[in-house]
């Protein structure tokens, strides 16, 4: 086919070509099975082409693409799932954090400062211009007398207390005169705790009862206690680790 | 992708329930191999014994001469007719002789104890790397303590002991020998730590695969779900434990000896913990050098051999380190008086 003849062709499936022109060459495909093909090819083309002004949205296409992934958000994150690769891991982790928990010395907790109803106070101070603002419709002469020099800061140091029982202690802040220490009182029948300004116990800090100081064991006091029967399945004799050697006669 | 996760598993799993060893460790155990043999008593493995005597003497624990007929075979198939020419009482160590069979035959070598102080230097932060020789396989483990102190039920004779720890599930690990990686012998495994965490079973793994439990495709040849369990959940934690290297040295060198018995120094005293410092005498054993020197029951021994002495814990181990026939000074607290007496370490 030529050249030209299929230029033609082309213009005549895109309607480009005059009537009289298009008619002659229909004329000649119809003669020519090869014409003819090529002919239905160019307009199956040409209709194809239509249908691309309706792209329909699954079509992919890179704008398309680019719209529907802003459009639909990101995929959700895949649930981890217990699976049995990340079990072993994940339980060496934790296993792992746990000892280094355990070994480290519980910290002794900073110095905690004692909030104090100094801003209470202010409120009821009618010398303070606090502008047009809302501000309570209240009286000091409906709590009765109060005290109105800010007392001293208390800061108190927490201290680990000794692994006993303990239950809630309840305290209460007595008020103090300025520049004097404020007694802090345990009322649950604790043991008195008192407390300087500087917040030096002056007292050891205790809950309920107190149990009588561990004895420190000499660094060897662990044994190895080996007894004559076998471990069922290990073929090995018992051995029991004891803390204590104190009650164990041992010798040679 | 769960293609590669279950072959990677399938790799692991075997090299894992193989306990292959790392090229060092294959190493050590290729150079100890020719002196270990596993003692069978009938049909049944045992224990392993070591070579202690080009004469054809084998070190086992007493617990694998347990049978009346007793062999022994190489890793090469070589057996040998077995048979015990002592016990030690006091370590429940064996020494086994063989028929006809001498070391000399063969391109063996004896098994020395190591130094006194090559594991002494050992802690649980430098735990030195040990190869464990079981019955029925090899395994790695960590001698971490060489230091410890324990009692001998029930004869209550103090020793001092070395702990090793290892993987190892459900194993028979009594009388395992213990070797470091330059082929000398620590210790022979005669106790385990009688503790659930320790001794429990491998911890279930959760999530695996029905592959991995049931088989492959459903049907036979996967694995099996104790081995899945060996290989990717927590192993057992076996703390065995063993006499100390200078012990074990002693008794290597009595079984080598003429009589063919170690000796442990003793003075014959049983201690317990004094209320303030020092071992209270609990009582003397009839005929025993601290009898003869005067020694009685109720007396706290404060110093021995120039030695203080806090605890029996104390007294354990300074009278391990004594020699049998030397002289030492015991410091005792006999009421409000401190007296001294030389007594004779016997055994």
């Amino acid at each position: 086919m030529k050249r030209n003849d299929e230029d033609k062709l082309i213009e005549l499936a895109f309607g480009e070509l005059t009537a009289e022109e298009a008619e002659q060459l229909r004329a000649c495909a119809s003669s020519d099975p090869k014409l003819a093909r090529t002919l239905s090819q160019y307009s199956e083309m040409r209709e194809g082409l239509a249908c691309l002004k309706e792209i329909p949205e699954m079509q992919l296409s890179c704008d398309r693409l680019r719209d529907a992934i802003l459009a639909g958000g990101l995929k959700e994150p895949r649930s981890i799932g217990w699976n049995w690769v990340g079990v072993p891991i994940a339980l060496a982790a934790v296993a792992f954090v746990i000892t280094l928990a355990v070994k480290r010395p519980l910290p002794t907790m900073p110095p905690v400062a004692v909030a104090t109803p100094v801003e209470s106070r202010d409120l009821f101070d009618p010398s303070i211009d606090r502008g047009t603002g809302p501000v309570a419709a209240v009286k000091p002469e409906m709590f009765g007398t109060i005290d109105k020099t800010p007392p001293e800061p208390v800061t108190k140091s927490i201290v680990k207390p000794s692994p006993v029982v303990r239950t809630a202690a309840k305290v209460r802040v007595a008020e103090g005169e300025t520049g004097k220490p404020v007694q802090v009182t345990a009322l649950d029948g604790g043991a008195r705790m008192g407390l300087t300004a500087e917040g030096a116990p002056t007292a050891p800090l205790s809950f309920g009862a107190s149990e009588p100081a561990a004895t420190s064991n000499p660094p060897e006091a662990t044994l190895i206690v080996i007894e004559p029967d076998k471990l069922q399945g290990i073929g090995a004799q018992r051995a029991t680790e004891v803390e204590t050697s104190s009650n164990v006669v041992m010798g040679g | 992708m769960s293609l590669w996760v279950v072959s990677t598993a399938l790799t692991l799993a075997v090299g894992w329930s193989g306990q292959q060893l790392a090229s060092s460790e294959a190493m050590a155990l290729r150079k100890i191999e020719p002196s270990i043999l596993r003692v069978m008593s009938g049909t049944q493995v045992s224990g392993v014994g070591v070579l202690v005597d080009p004469a054809g003497y084998f070190l086992a624990h007493r617990s694998a001469v347990g049978g009346p007929v007793l062999f022994g075979k190489f890793s090469s198939g070589e057996i040998v007719q077995l048979s015990v020419a002592s016990v030690d009482d006091v370590t429940q160590l064996a020494l086994l002789r063989t028929e006809g069979w001498r070391a000399v035959n063969r391109d063996t070598a004896s098994v020395q104890a190591p130094q006194s102080d090559y594991v002494q230097k050992a802690s649980v932060r430098n735990a030195t790397r040990v190869l464990i020789v079981l019955a029925d396989r090899t395994t790695r483990g960590d001698l971490t303590s060489s230091n410890l102190v324990g009692v001998m039920a029930p004869s209550r004779r103090g020793l001092t002991l070395s702990e090793i720890r290892f993987e190892d599930p459900q194993t028979a690990v009594g009388g395992g020998l213990a070797f470091t990686l330059d082929g000398r012998l620590v210790g022979v495994l005669g106790a385990a730590l009688d503790s659930p965490a320790a001794q429990s079973p491998s911890a279930e793994v959760r999530g695996l695969p029905d592959l991995l439990n049931g088989g492959v495709g459903g049907g036979g040849g996967g694995l099996g779900a104790n081995r899945a369990k060996a290989a990717f959940g927590p192993s057992t934690m076996t703390v065995a434990y063993s006499i100390s290297p200078d012990i074990l040295e002693r008794v290597v060198a009595g079984f080598r000896s003429s009589s063919r018995m170690p000796q442990h120094p003793a003075l014959g005293l049983m201690c317990r913990d004094a209320s303030g410092q020092g071992a209270l005498i609990d009582s003397v054993r009839d005929g025993s050098t601290a009898a003869q020197a005067g020694i009685r029951t109720g007396d706290v021994v404060v110093e021995l051999a120039g030695n203080p002495i806090r605890n029996q814990v104390d007294y354990t181990r300074v009278l391990i380190k004594l020699r049998v026939g030397d002289t030492v000074r015991v410091m005792l607290r006999r009421g409000q008086e401190v007296i001294s007496l030389d007594v004779k370490v016997g055994s």
